[in-house]
């Protein structure tokens, strides 16, 4: 009887909510692949389902960091400036070695840092301090690259992001694994587990005596190494060098971590949400295009999109 | 008898399969102050919740003035003059003292805008009327919790009610404030209200109260008269057995030297007294004082989650630069006083919680081990007896006792040499009480050092080896053996302070 309260308020475990919610997203893009495949026959060819995939690597990458940054109550801002850095960087400093992916991967955990050290020892907001490193990073590279990058793309980086592999696109193998990583270290790992408990509650974090200030700066690199690594992929792919490269993915990755079940509030995320998510908002983009409605339709639905995740996991989180 | 004001007659309340209540009688009479006891999750909240809308009932009914009534929402209920002031506020910060007292019911101007002269003025007629010295004007900002507490109280007033219910009121005052608030409950009282007073601090309520209602598993264990009981039969009533063995037997053997935990000359804030304290293993020392007494900002500066000046020895070895992490891995552990703020994780669920403080203990430092975390949460359940179906269930769907239980399961993971516990047993039931009262003692007599902090003088009597008691951040009394009374600890926490020397009823609690 003791229990009675806790019996009637408790039909769900933590992770029940959670598989509830993948399934929930994984459903959505069944309905929505399916209509369209109805409405047009070109959609469900293997070979358009497949360029959807490549086209949400990029995208898939900056997302796995930013939803880790936002399990920690955070927000990275940064992103976006990043991936165009360290494009930038990376395709004028070396040529055809491996050179040109570490340098880039370098320069995102050096503003990751920069992020973290602010965000847990300057006590600055996650939102103020990615916001300045995305503004000095751009006008560093803009200096660097004097409005116009240079710079040819070297073979590696086309391979990479656009080549096969007995028919599978290489620069999935490599999200897939990098995924797979992230997925072990957030769900299997004690760094993951610690990640999840500070973003649950901070203070409770600090007393119960974890490296709370590491964990940030840790979150934040990690975001920026992914951001890097969104920002070659997404490069390579398009084939051209661009002092806008990413544009917008900033906002894009928030969103594809929230409706892939993160909560600003912390504590709350998964890769596969996210990554489901991310490919939630590519396929619409595709969806778009294909059914023959206007682009900027695509950014109404993406908005419609996020208040409707908000909605559903404000009530899975009460159910 | 006359006609009670509010009366639940035959109530029962079932959620799904789940029988809440069964069978409830309760009467609220005018003139009377009706204690309603009894252990956590006995049902006190849900049948307050009937009684005032928020629930319906499943079987039974409510009545008013002796006329059976239906309360389809919580807005009817006061509309009959039923108010509630609930445990946790629904006050506003930013708004001022007569905002809040008419929030959604301010006095309109004929063009319909708020008629703040008005507002002011019924502010301070309710104010005055109730023996509250407040300016209407301040924002509740600037108020303490007990001058929230009253503009609570003012709100729920503001309409004519006749019957007030009051959940927990006392659990965030001070001795001080809570004898004002009496006071003000007093007045009530004498102008015919019929007043229903939920706590768990029994000797408030036989103190302000006039009857009594205990209820146990969800049906009425006993009710009558104040004066038909005293403390023990309350106890019994809640508990369903005897309180004799609520606190263990004292430590008895000789202490080995030297302490485990020694602080010399520690100074917690600029301006305060330097502290000097020891705690021998197998020991429990109570610190004792008033709130605001220094107490938890010492006991946080000694775990080294605040700064201080000054030299704390643990186990003959200075510890220069502390850390709550540092602190944890030499086998210093501390609960704190506030479960919600830095206790618990709220989001996580019941096995997540047990784990924090152990994780990566085990053969691989990197990867979790859910075997072995299901396996120590199952030990840490059966031991303290946790009401769970489900170490994966969301921990903010334990009641409060069951957090604390798992708190202090959590706390004993790694094997503490010295225990820090501050408010152990806050929001416990009576029957979580022993058990923690059982596991404390059974810890040092293994050896374990442990230092508390207790606003519970019943608690401080009955459990404490030692007693250091403080005052204004320094330590004004050190008490051993027959000397620990509550009379002498009430007297060195008090003294030089005329207006706070009435700690005679403060927490404690049973």
């Amino acid at each position: 009887m003791n229990g009675l309260a806790l019996r009637l308020g408790s039909t769900a475990t933590v992770r029940g909510r959670k598989s509830r919610e993948l399934l929930l997203l994984t459903g959505f893009l069944v309905v929505i692949w399916t209509v369209t495949g109805i409405l047009s026959p070109r959609f469900l060819t293997p070979q358009n389902l497949s360029d959807i995939l490549v086209q949400a690597a990029p995208l898939g990458f900056v997302v796995i960091g930013q939803m880790l940054v936002i399990v920690m109550r955070g927000l990275d801002l940064s992103v976006a400036s990043v991936m165009a850095t360290a494009a930038v960087l990376s395709t004028s400093t070396f040529d055809n070695t491996g050179g040109v992916f570490v340098v880039g991967i370098l320069l995102g955990a050096g503003v990751g840092a920069v992020n973290g050290y602010l965000v847990a020892y300057r006590k600055v907001t996650p939102f103020l301090a990615t916001l300045a490193t995305m503004i000095i990073l751009q006008g560093i590279r803009f200096a660097y690259t004097g409005g116009a990058p240079g710079g040819s793309l070297p073979d590696a980086f086309r391979f990479l992001a656009t080549g096969r592999i007995a028919g599978i696109p290489v620069s999935l193998m490599i999200l897939a694994v990098v995924a797979f990583a992230a997925h072990w270290m957030l769900e299997r790992s004690v760094l993951g587990r610690q990640f999840m408990l500070y973003g649950d509650n901070p203070a409770a974090a600090r007393m119960t005596g974890l490296p709370v200030n590491r964990l940030v700066v840790l979150a934040f690199v990690i975001s920026g190494v992914m951001a890097a690594l969104g920002g070659l992929f997404l490069v390579g792919y398009v084939g051209i060098v661009d002092n806008w490269t990413g544009r917008g993915y900033e906002l894009d990755s928030i969103a594809a971590a929230v409706i892939g079940g993160a909560s600003l509030r912390g504590g709350k995320g998964s890769v596969l949400g996210a990554l489901l998510a991310a490919l939630i908002l590519v396929s619409l983009f595709n969806i778009v295009v294909i059914v023959g409605l206007s682009i900027e339709f695509q950014m109404v639905i993406k908005g419609v999109l996020i208040l409707l995740a908000a909605g559903v996991y404000l009530r899975s989180s009460r159910a | 008898m006359t006609t009670p004001l509010l009366a639940a007659r035959g109530i029962s309340k079932s959620f799904g399969p789940i029988q809440v209540l069964d069978g409830i009688e309760f009467e609220v009479n005018a003139g009377r102050n009706i204690a309603l006891c009894g252990e956590n999750g006995a049902g006190k909240s849900t049948l307050i919740k009937l009684m005032t809308g928020v629930y319906h009932p499943t079987a039974g009914h409510v009545e008013v003035d002796g006329k059976p009534v239906v309360f389809p929402n919580p807005k009817v209920a006061i509309d009959a003059g039923i108010a509630v002031v609930h445990q946790e506020f629904s006050t506003l910060s930013a708004l001022t003292v007569s905002e809040n007292i008419f929030l959604e019911k301010e006095p309109r101007t004929r063009l319909g805008f708020i008629d703040r002269r008005r507002l002011k003025a019924d502010a301070e007629t309710l104010l005055a009327d109730l023996g509250i010295d407040l300016d209407p004007g301040r924002t509740l900002d600037r108020l303490s919790v007990a001058e929230c507490q009253m503009v609570e109280i003012a709100k729920a007033l503001r309409t004519e009610a006749r019957v007030l219910i009051l959940d927990e009121p006392t659990a965030v005052l001070s001795s001080r404030e809570t004898e004002h608030l009496f006071r003000i409950l007093a007045g009530l009282i004498d102008r015919g209200m019929g007043l229903v007073y939920v706590s768990h601090r029994l000797d408030e309520v036989f103190e302000i109260c006039t009857d009594i209602t205990v209820i146990k598993d969800g049906g009425v264990t006993s009710s009558g008269t104040i004066a038909d009981y005293d403390h023990d039969k309350v106890v019994a009533a809640m508990v369903g057995r005897d309180l004799g063995d609520l606190f263990p037997p004292k430590a008895t053997a000789a202490l080995p030297q030297p302490p485990a935990l020694a602080v010399k000359g520690l100074v917690v804030e600029s301006g305060l007294p330097p502290v000097d304290l020891e705690v021998r293993p197998g020991e429990i020392v109570a610190l004792a004082g008033l709130v605001g007494s220094g107490r938890t900002e010492l006991a946080l500066a000694i775990f080294g989650a605040a700064q201080a000046q000054g030299e704390v020895q643990f186990l003959g070895e200075s510890l220069p630069r502390r850390s709550p992490g540092s602190s944890l891995a030499r086998g210093l552990a501390m609960l704190t006083e506030s479960r919600k703020t830095d206790g618990l994780f709220p989001g996580a669920s019941v096995g997540w919680n047990f784990a924090a403080t152990s994780l990566g203990k085990d053969a691989q430092p990197y990867a979790l081990s859910p075997a072995n975390e299901e396996r120590r949460a199952h030990s840490v359940v059966e031991r303290f007896a946790v009401v769970v179906d489900d170490t994966g269930q969301p921990i903010d769907s334990l009641s409060g006792g069951n957090q604390q239980k798992v708190l202090i399961g959590r706390l004993l993971e790694n094997a503490p040499k010295v225990l820090i516990l501050d408010e152990p047993t806050r929001g416990v039931d009576v029957g979580a009480k022993a058990e923690i009262y059982r596991t404390l003692r059974a810890l040092a007599e293994a050896g374990v050092a442990i230092l508390m902090i207790s606003s519970e003088l019943i608690e401080v009597v009955g459990l404490a080896d030692r007693v250091l008691v403080m005052r204004d951040g320094g330590i004004a009394a050190h008490l051993t053996g027959a000397d620990i009374t509550e009379d002498a600890i009430i007297t060195a926490a008090a003294a030089g302070d005329a207006a706070g020397a009435s700690l005679d009823r403060d927490p404690a609690n049973v």
